[in-house]
């Protein structure tokens, strides 16, 4: 049994922190809730900035007055969110058809010749996704209820909620463990920042996708590239710290109690 | 078209509420396990009066793992006066009965039993296995497991508590380095056992009795009835029956176990289903006992019922996904007008979605593990994995409720190489 794990000793088992609940919270005070705060009051702020810059990347591709900024309402007594207004492209009859084929042949690729992986159910149920997408613009296109500019002012609301949240609760997951101030501090801001780039990227796509090529993928959009993505690298940072953290306290027998 | 509209918003917002419900319990569980004084098992009681012990290890077709978990188990610290080992050969095909008796002949200790009549599974095996065997506790393990030299004493020393009818120790992959699937096991058994089980060990509700690395009292079985082959998780029957009668599960976190973990994805396929099959089973039928039972107090009947309709959830998310797809698609994404309710949905989408991984990464610090912790991001496309086959064993239970057909027995396929077994 060359595979044979050393056992977990018996001081593992039990052992638990032995911080000081205060220090988790004045570090949650300092380092997680401060982005939260801003991100609250200066959304109308951010939402601008991101449609100036997505609007600036874009610009070379649109003709003059088509990318335009426009208003949403979201919480009366702080202000409106920005979003870029664009022309969505409507599929042809063509491309319905093209994509739905497309779909069935790769969801029939997929359930009988691909064996069952987590990837591969993760791409069945996005696959279905479009199927319902497409056959919705196959058959009932005029019902289709959205525009481009409304899922452009849709999609930053959402990804202001994230933004709203996303520094409290990795703030507050990380103030748990028994780590320096600045490294929450770090790990917060860094995710921040993060977020606001992906965030501006994954705009331009989206507008770039919707207006260019087609509003049929918007369902597509909605349901995979979703908060699922953004949740991801909220994980993955999570888990980076977590590994520093136990790498920093191994010898350290004072941040635990039995 | 209203109507339906309604009732699409509903089930949104009962999606929604029943998520934030499951991650508050795992806030909770967590919190507890990281912040709070662990609830210690009784491993380090001396006692020289020990209980006489069966140990039972059904097997079927186990060529492969079955010297493994007898020689582990013969290396064992416990009285020999007060140990037997009963193996029991299940409709096995291959060297199983061959290898059982080789190991009878060279010691007087183990007592197989062949079976190649009546029923087939582990339920049927247990039941058989009970009027063999003569110990006053019953410990149970699979033949893949690799149980410790003192595992038989530990586990089986929670019995001294008058209240106690199941003990349950703390299952760890031994083939983790194997794939990308063992290691993602190897976190999901970290957090399930070193917070969710001790958690719930702390804070007096109810921990579960898992089927093997555990036992419970020979008498208590026989006197509420046997095992129920109909019943696919016998373990979980166990413990519903045994709470819901007023006895107690002891979560043993010191007392640990090797298993083999399925090191490819078709056997994990096939075993997840089989759990959400017979968890469901239980949970259409103690549903109604555990709201109904005197015995439990509030806590414990939340902790209960939140429990039995683990297997659920996946279900419920699935159909979700559905609803929301529709609700796209008519234009009614705005459930509840306000930004309140926008603000509600993104706590769920990111406290909600966070707290597993929140579980698990606690889990592996406290565990001290370091390495594994990155795979945790994975573990998000495995959830689409588990919702399809839960789904899958969801609707089967729902059929054998109607039908009262007999389910079927699938073993978990093996993959250890060498036979032997040493920890």
């Amino acid at each position: 049994m060359t595979e044979m794990k050393q056992s977990i000793t018996y001081a593992r088992t039990y052992r638990y922190l032995a911080q000081s609940k205060w220090r988790v919270f004045l570090t949650i005070l300092v380092a997680a809730l401060p982005l939260s705060v801003f991100t609250f009051f200066c959304y109308p702020q951010i939402t601008a900035a991101i449609t100036e810059v997505t609007k600036y990347i874009l610009q070379g591709y649109y003709a003059s007055g088509e990318l335009l900024a426009n208003h949403s309402n979201l919480i009366d007594m702080i202000g409106d969110i920005t979003y870029l207004s664009v022309p969505g492209r409507y599929p042809t009859v063509l491309f319905n058809w093209f994509n739905l084929l497309f779909t069935l042949i790769a969801l029939v690729v997929l359930t009988a010749f691909v064996k069952v992986r987590p990837w591969s159910i993760f791409a069945t149920v996005m696959l279905f996704v479009h199927l319902f997408s497409s056959l919705f613009f196959v058959f009932v296109p005029w019902l289709f209820p959205y525009t481009a500019s409304e899922y452009s002012g849709l999609y930053l609301k959402q990804q202001m909620l994230m933004l709203f949240f996303t520094p409290f609760i990795l703030g507050t997951s990380i103030a748990i463990l028994p780590c320096n101030i600045f490294l929450v501090l770090g790990a917060v801001v860094g995710c921040y920042l993060y977020f606001l780039v992906f965030s501006v990227l994954r705009y331009v796509i989206f507008v770039y996708v919707l207006s260019k090529i087609s509003i049929l993928y918007m369902a597509s959009l909605f349901f995979t590239f979703g908060p699922f993505i953004d949740f991801l690298y909220i994980v993955a940072i999570y888990s980076l710290v977590v590994n520093k953290v136990s790498k920093g306290i191994k010898r350290i027998e004072a941040v635990w109690k039995w | 078209m209203v109507g339906i509209i309604w009732i699409l918003k509903l089930y949104f917002i009962f999606t929604v509420v029943v998520m934030v419900i499951y991650g508050i319990r795992h806030y909770i569980f967590t919190y507890n396990r990281l912040y709070y004084p662990q609830r210690k098992y009784c491993q380090d009681i001396l006692d020289t009066d020990v209980f006489s012990v069966s140990v039972v290890i059904p097997m079927h077709n186990e060529e492969a793992v079955a010297e493994g978990v007898l020689q582990a188990l013969l290396r064992s610290d416990y009285p020999k006066d007060k140990l037997e080992i009963i193996p029991i050969n299940d409709f096995s095909e291959d060297k199983t009965q061959e290898i059982l008796d080789k190991y009878a002949q060279t010691d007087k200790r183990v007592h197989p039993l062949h079976r190649f009549e009546g029923d087939r599974g582990k339920p049927a095996a247990l039941n058989e296995a009970m009027k063999l065997a003569k110990g006053e506790i019953i410990i149970v393990f699979d033949a893949d497991y690799i149980p410790a030299r003192d595992l038989v004493r530990k586990l089986s020393i929670g019995f001294l508590d008058p209240q106690v009818g199941a003990v349950m120790g703390r299952v760890v992959p031994v083939n983790t380095s194997k794939n990308i699937l063992t290691r993602l096991l190897d976190l999901e058994r970290s957090g399930g056992y070193q917070v969710d089980q001790q958690a719930r060990y702390n804070m007096d509700l109810l921990p579960q009795y898992g089927g093997t690395v555990g036992g419970f009292r020979k008498a208590l079985l026989m006197d509420t009835g046997s095992f129920n082959i109909r019943v696919l998780a016998e373990d979980t029957e166990l413990t519903y029956r045994l709470f819901c009668r007023g006895w107690k599960v002891s979560y043993a976190n010191s007392a640990e176990c090797y298993e083999e973990a399925p090191e490819s994805w078709e056997v994990r396929a096939r075993q997840i289903q089989r759990w959400s099959r017979g968890h469901n089973q239980c949970m259409w039928r103690y549903f109604v006992p555990v709201l109904k039972s005197t015995y439990l107090n509030f806590w414990e009947k939340l902790d209960g019922m939140l429990l039995l309709c683990i297997y659920m959830m996946p279900v419920i998310l699935l159909l979700g996904l559905i609803d929301s797809l529709l609700l796209f698609f008519m234009d009614e994404m705005h459930i509840i007008a306000g930004w309140l309710f926008l603000i509600f949905l993104g706590a769920y989408n990111t406290f909600g979605n966070f707290a597993p991984f929140f579980e698990i990464g606690t889990a592996c610090f406290l565990d001290g593990a370091r390495q594994r912790v990155f795979l945790l991001p994975y573990i998000a496309f495995n959830f689409y994995f588990y919702m399809w086959f839960i789904t899958k064993g969801f609707f089967q239970s729902i059929l054998d409720l109607i039908t009262h057909r007999k389910a079927t027995w699938q073993k978990t396929a093996r993959f250890r190489q060498e036979k032997g077994g040493t920890v």
